[in-house]
């Protein structure tokens, strides 16, 4: 399989308070590899690094060290980014915007000067592909969680990326509705070629989603394979005295 | 002397106990059942078979402590040590992946083999342990469930992976405190 996305050792360090000194690693040293078509599921805790992995895999944030690839060029080097670059990203805080979830589905359409009309048509396409037409003229707010995360992998998908990323798409639904949006996500990585990658915070359900499952703390990926990685050398056990 | 290459979790276990100090096979046997019980349910006497197998591939060797020659009708007891050939493929077994379906118990022989305070290579096996468990949803994954029974034991398998992965985080945090209260940390 092609590699679409490609991280080689990202570290991202947050400055602490105003000295700039004290600092948080939120990532350290993360390689990996995504495939086209592939769906990647990461999990971890809150605080692991989870969240900060995606922002940099969809070009919001930085990273301090390392290098981001997409679709085979430097993320840093890329003009255009996120959405508008073959990546979209469902973003947990979609319920604090304002407007019906179809003009919120529609909107990053609008930015590339699509007609309106064409960008709500599409987002209706959207929302039932994902089997949320029946929030269409629904306010964010008045989602439920298994509403909201079929809505905001609609927006997601706005501008036909070729990849996804999901930040716990499934966190706060039930066991049966997880796995309608497992299967949805299966579908759409089969069916449209799509690649994913997604952060979970439970297990169940995602062996019949993922091809592969990684794991996040202290902001370490963990999982990745690296073949040209040396083996680490663990030193022998040092004798004690006799009894 | 064979050069055939044992890997088994138990023989690599025994062979830590004669890196840490040579002896002869009871005492072996001694230090072994009482490091790695319950994980192994040896008993002493058997580990003279891995002992053998240890020998067979060069992992270790007989050699002669006793300045008094056995008497009359006794068996002088032999004492091994392990050699530079069993010191590597000791560091290989630490070193190589955990198959996934025996992860856990591979991965407590491997920290009961470490010295007690090398948190460090402690930490490194755990990274080993969560590969192997990470990678063991391949063995589920794909594949439709055809019966209530196979629903089951996909669930219980990811039931297991999440405990391993929770558990496996406590840890490493146990570890990393473990490092900073060292001297000198």
């Amino acid at each position: 399989m092609t590699s679409l996305l490609q991280l080689v050792d990202v570290s991202k360090r947050y400055a602490r308070g105003a000295r700039a000194s004290r600092e948080r690693i939120a990532l350290r040293a993360v390689s990996l590899e995504v495939a086209c078509g592939e769906l990647v599921a990461v999990w971890g805790r809150r605080r692991s690094g989870r969240t900060t992995l995606l922002e940099i895999c969809a070009g919001l944030e930085k990273p301090s060290t390392g290098r981001v690839c997409f679709a085979g060029c430097d993320l840093a080097e890329r003009r255009v980014i996120g959405m508008q670059g073959g990546i979209g990203f469902a973003q947990p805080h979609f319920s604090r915007m304002h407007g019906v979830v179809v003009e919120q589905v529609a909107t990053p359409l609008l930015k590339t000067h699509v007609r309106v009309e064409s960008a709500q048509m599409r987002a209706y396409e959207l929302l039932e592909r994902v089997g949320a037409a029946d929030c269409a003229e629904l306010v964010p707010d008045e989602l439920e969680s298994s509403e909201l995360a079929r809505v905001t992998l609609a927006r997601a998908l706005i501008m036909r990326p070729r990849l996804v990323l999901l930040d716990a798409p499934t966190s706060g639904v039930t066991a049966p509705e997880r796995d309608e949006i497992f299967a949805l996500l299966r579908s759409l990585t089969r069916e449209d070629d799509i690649a994913m990658l997604m952060t979970v915070d439970e297990v169940p359900g995602l062996a019949s989603v993922a091809d592969r499952l990684l794991s996040i703390g202290n902001g370490e990926l963990r999982g990745e394979t690296h073949p040209a990685e040396p083996a680490p050398v663990v030193p022998l056990r040092r004798a004690e005295p006799s009894a | 002397m064979g050069q055939s290459v044992t890997r088994s979790a138990v023989d690599m276990a025994v062979l830590s106990i004669v890196i840490e100090r040579p002896g002869h096979g009871y005492d072996i046997g001694v230090r072994f059942v009482s490091r790695f019980h319950p994980l192994y349910r040896t008993t002493v006497q058997n580990v003279y078979t891995n002992l053998r197998r240890l020998r067979h591939a060069g992992f270790i060797e007989p050699i002669d402590l006793e300045e008094e020659p056995a008497s009359q009708g006794q068996i002088r007891k032999a004492t091994f040590r392990a050699t530079a050939a069993g010191a590597r493929g000791f560091r290989g077994w630490l070193d190589s992946p955990m198959p996934s379906e025996t992860a856990r118990r591979e991965l407590f022989a491997r920290l009961r083999a470490l010295r007690p305070d090398d948190y460090r290579a402690m930490l490194r096996l755990l990274d080993r342990y969560e590969a192997a468990v990470l990678s063991s949803i391949g063995f589920i994954s794909g594949a439709q469930p055809l019966t209530v029974v196979d629903d089951l034991a996909r669930e219980d398998h990811e039931a297991l992976i999440e405990a391993a992965l929770r558990w496996s985080e406590g840890a490493r945090e146990k570890l990393r405190a473990a490092i900073v209260r060292e001297p000198g940390a």
